[in-house]
C-alpha cells in the first residue's frame, strides 16, 4: 500500500502546484475561464438551449439581425441565420461539437501515439522501425490533406471526422513523444529496471509514461485546438460534419452568401472560434510554463 | 553523406509507391460507383461495360492500381471522371500557381519573421517582445479561412482595393490570398525563431564571444543565429510543404486555381483520378522537401555531418539519428 501512496502524493502535490501557478498568472486566469465557459457550454448545452432550437428551421424569422426580436417575441440575442435557426443556440451546440472532436480526437491520437512512442523507446529493433516508417508513410502527405482524404473516404459525419483527425495528427505525435521516451528509456532507473527484470510493459508503465506526463500534456492541449480548428477548416469546406449539426465552421460556410448584408453571419461564429483557439492555446502555452521550465518559450 | 543521399533518394518512389497505394484504396473504399454518375439516366449493361473499360474500373482494384502506377510512370495520370479529359493537362499548369504563392509567402515570412524573431529574443521580456508576443498569439488562433474572409470583406468587398476572388488582375489578385496564408505562419515562425535563438543565447559559446570582445551583432548574427539555424530551417521548410498543402481553404476561399482548388473540387465530386494526382503531387513535394531540410542539416552544421563519418549518434534534431541507424 505505502507503495503505491508515495507518488500518488507527489503526483498531487505536482499537480498543485501547477494550479497554483495557473491561477496566479492573469493570462493563465483568462485562459482557464475561457476554456471553463467552452467545457460548461459543452456539457450543459442542453440544459441552457434545447437542441431542438438550435436545428428548428423557420423562413418566418431567417436572416434576423444580432438583438432584434421575432415576430413571436422571442428576442434573438446574436440573430439568425439564413434558414431561421437561433444563432446563439447553435453557437452553443457549436461549442459541444467542437469540444466532442477536439477533445476525443485528441485524446485517441495521444492515447495511441504514447503506446506506439513507448513500444518504439523499449523494444526497438524491428518494432521502432516498422512504426516509424508507417510514420513517415502517413507524413508523407499534408495532415490537412490525410483528413481530407479520409472525409472523403468514409463521408459526413462526427466519428469520420474523428478517425481523420487522429490518424492525420497521429505522426507527429508518435514523433514528439518517441522522441523524449528515446531520452527517458536511456536513464539509469530504466536501466535498473531492466536489470532487475522487469517486464517492457511494466516499465512503460510505471516509468516511461509518468515521466512523458508533461509532453503528452502539452501536445495534447496544442492538439485540442488544432483539431478543433481543422474540424471547422473541414466544415467549411464541406466534409465535416453531417448537415443539420451545428458546428463553428459549417455556420461560417452558411454566412458565405451573405457576406454583402448580413455579415454578423460570418463574425459570430469566426469569433467564437477564435476565442476557444485562443484560451485553449494560452492555457497550453501556460501549462507548459508550469510543467516544465526548461522548454518555456518553445514551440 | 553521398551514400546516405542516395539511400534516401532511392527510397522516394518506394515511399510514393505506399502511398498511393493506401490513397488508392482509402478512396475506393466507400464503395459509390463513380460511373453511375457519369451514365445517362438510363443506360444498359453494355453501356455500363464499355464504360468501365474504358476507365479501366472492370478490373480488380490491385490490378486497377498497377495499371495506374504504370500509366503515371509513362506521364499519364488517367482520365478524370468529371471533365472526361486527360487528368495531366488538368493538374499541371496548376502545379506553378500554388507553387508561386507557397514559395512568395515563404519568402515574405523568412524576411519578417527572422528579423522580427530574433529582435523577440534579443529584447526577450521588453514591450516589443511582449506585444509581438500577444500579436502572434492572437494570429496564431485565428484559422485561415476565417481570415481571409474577413479581409475579403474589409479590402475587397468594403474598400475594394483588390478583387474578391480569381487571378485575373494579376499581382494585385495575389496580394490577399498571400496575406491570408502568411500571417497564421509568420505567427507561429516568430515564435519559433524566438525560442531557437532564446536557446542559443544562453548557451556559453555566446558568452564566450563576449568576453572575447565581438560586437553584438556579430554575438547575435554569427554565434547565436548561426546555431539557432537548425530548428528554424525545420520549421521554414515544414512550412513550405503545409503551405502548399494547407492552402486547401485559402485557395478555395479566393478561387485561385491552384492544387488546393483542385483537391477540394475533386473531393466534391469524387473524381478520384485528379485526387490520386493531386495528392502523389502534394506527397513528392513534402518527401522532396523533407530530404533537402535533412541533408541543410549537414551543410548548415558540421556536427551532423560528422554522424556520418563515424557513424556515432549525436543528439541530433528529428530524423537523422534513425536515419542512420536504419
Amino acid at each position: 500500500m505505502s507503495k503505491t501512496k508515495a507518488p500518488r502524493l507527489k503526483k498531487n502535490s505536482q499537480a498543485a502546484e501547477v494550479w497554483q501557478s495557473l491561477i496566479h498568472r492573469p493570462a493563465a486566469l483568462i485562459a482557464l475561464i475561457g476554456c471553463g465557459i467552452i467545457l460548461f457550454l459543452a456539457l450543459f448545452a442542453d440544459l441552457l438551449v434545447p437542441y431542438d432550437v438550435a436545428i428548428r428551421q423557420s423562413g418566418k424569422i431567417k436572416l434576423l439581425a444580432p438583438m432584434t426580436t421575432d415576430i413571436y417575441g422571442k428576442l434573438h440575442l446574436l440573430g439568425t441565420d439564413n434558414l431561421g435557426r437561433d444563432l446563439l443556440a447553435r453557437v452553443i451546440h457549436g461549442a459541444r461539437t467542437a469540444m466532442e472532436i477536439g477533445l476525443i480526437s485528441s485524446l485517441i491520437s495521444l492515447v495511441i501515439s504514447t503506446i506506439l512512442a513507448c513500444m518504439c523507446a523499449m523494444l526497438g529493433g524491428w518494432v521502432d522501425n516498422v512504426i516509424m516508417r508507417i510514420v513517415d508513410v502517413i507524413s508523407c502527405v499534408p495532415g490537412m490533406v490525410v483528413a481530407l482524404a479520409i472525409c472523403a473516404a468514409l463521408g459526413n459525419g462526427i466519428p469520420q471526422l474523428l478517425v481523420a483527425l487522429t490518424i492525420s495528427s497521429l505522426p507527429l505525435h508518435v514523433k514528439m513523444v518517441r522522441s523524449v521516451a528515446l531520452t527517458v528509456a536511456k536513464k539509469d532507473f530504466v536501466e535498473s529496471a531492466v536489470a532487475l527484470g522487469a517486464k517492457p510493459w511494466y516499465i512503460m508503465v510505471r516509468h516511461l509514461v509518468p515521466n512523458l506526463a508533461s509532453v503528452i500534456l502539452i501536445n495534447g492541449t496544442a492538439q485540442v485546438s488544432i483539431n478543433i480548428m481543422q474540424g471547422a477548416t473541414l466544415g467549411f469546406i464541406g466534409l465535416g460534419v453531417k448537415a443539420p449539426t451545428p458546428e463553428w465552421g459549417t455556420m461560417l460556410a452558411d454566412g458565405l452568401s451573405y457576406t454583402m448584408k448580413d455579415q454578423y453571419m460570418v463574425y459570430i461564429p469566426g469569433i467564437v472560434l477564435c476565442l476557444a483557439a485562443l484560451s485553449i492555446n494560452t492555457l497550453g502555452d501556460c501549462l507548459r510554463d508550469a510543467l516544465d521550465p526548461q522548454l518555456k518559450g518553445k514551440a | 553523406m553521398l551514400r546516405y543521399t542516395i539511400k534516401r533518394i532511392l527510397l522516394m518512389p518506394v515511399l510514393l509507391l505506399i502511398v498511393a497505394l493506401l490513397i488508392y484504396l482509402l478512396l475506393n473504399l466507400n464503395g459509390a460507383d463513380p460511373l453511375q454518375n457519369m451514365l445517362p439516366q438510363e443506360y444498359t449493361q453494355e453501356q455500363y461495360d464499355a464504360l468501365a473499360a474504358k476507365y479501366g474500373l472492370d478490373k480488380p482494384i490491385l490490378v486497377q492500381y498497377f495499371n495506374w502506377i504504370k500509366g503515371v510512370c509513362q506521364g499519364n495520370l488517367g482520365i478524370s471522371y468529371k471533365t472526361r479529359g486527360s487528368v495531366s493537362d488538368d493538374v499541371f499548369f496548376r502545379i506553378p500557381i500554388s507553387l508561386k504563392v507557397a514559395l512568395i509567402t515563404t519568402a515574405f515570412m523568412l524576411l519578417i519573421g527572422l528579423p522580427l524573431g530574433v529582435l523577440c529574443a534579443v529584447k526577450q521580456y521588453t514591450a516589443f517582445d511582449d506585444i509581438i508576443n500577444v500579436v502572434s498569439k492572437f494570429l496564431g488562433a485565428v484559422p485561415s479561412f476565417w481570415l481571409g474572409l474577413m479581409l475579403m470583406i474589409w479590402f475587397s468587398v468594403g474598400l475594394g482595393w483588390f478583387p474578391t476572388y480569381g487571378i485575373s488582375e494579376g499581382a494585385r489578385s495575389y496580394v490577399l490570398p498571400i496575406f491570408t496564408l502568411l500571417l497564421p505562419f509568420l505567427a507561429q515562425f516568430i515564435r519559433q525563431v524566438r525560442s531557437a535563438m532564446l536557446d542559443c543565447i544562453r548557451q556559453d559559446y555566446v558568452r564566450t564571444a563576449r568576453a572575447k570582445g565581438a560586437t553584438e551583432n556579430r554575438v547575435i548574427y554569427h554565434e547565436a543565429l548561426k546555431n539557432a539555424m537548425l530548428p528554424i530551417i525545420t520549421f521554414a521548410g515544414g512550412c513550405f510543404a503545409s503551405m502548399i498543402g494547407g492552402a486547401v481553404t485559402v485557395e478555395k476561399l479566393f478561387a485561385i486555381p491552384g492544387i488546393g482548388y483542385k483537391v477540394v473540387e475533386a473531393i466534391n465530386t469524387r473524381d478520384i483520378p485528379v485526387m490520386l494526382a493531386c495528392v502523389l503531387f502534394l506527397s513528392i513535394l513534402t518527401i522532396v522537401v523533407q530530404l533537402l531540410i535533412d541533408l541543410s542539416y549537414a551543410w548548415i552544421d558540421p556536427r551532423v555531418r560528422s554522424t556520418f563519418v563515424s557513424g556515432k549518434k549525436k543528439k541530433a534534431p528529428a530524423k537523422k539519428p534513425e536515419e542512420v541507424k536504419a
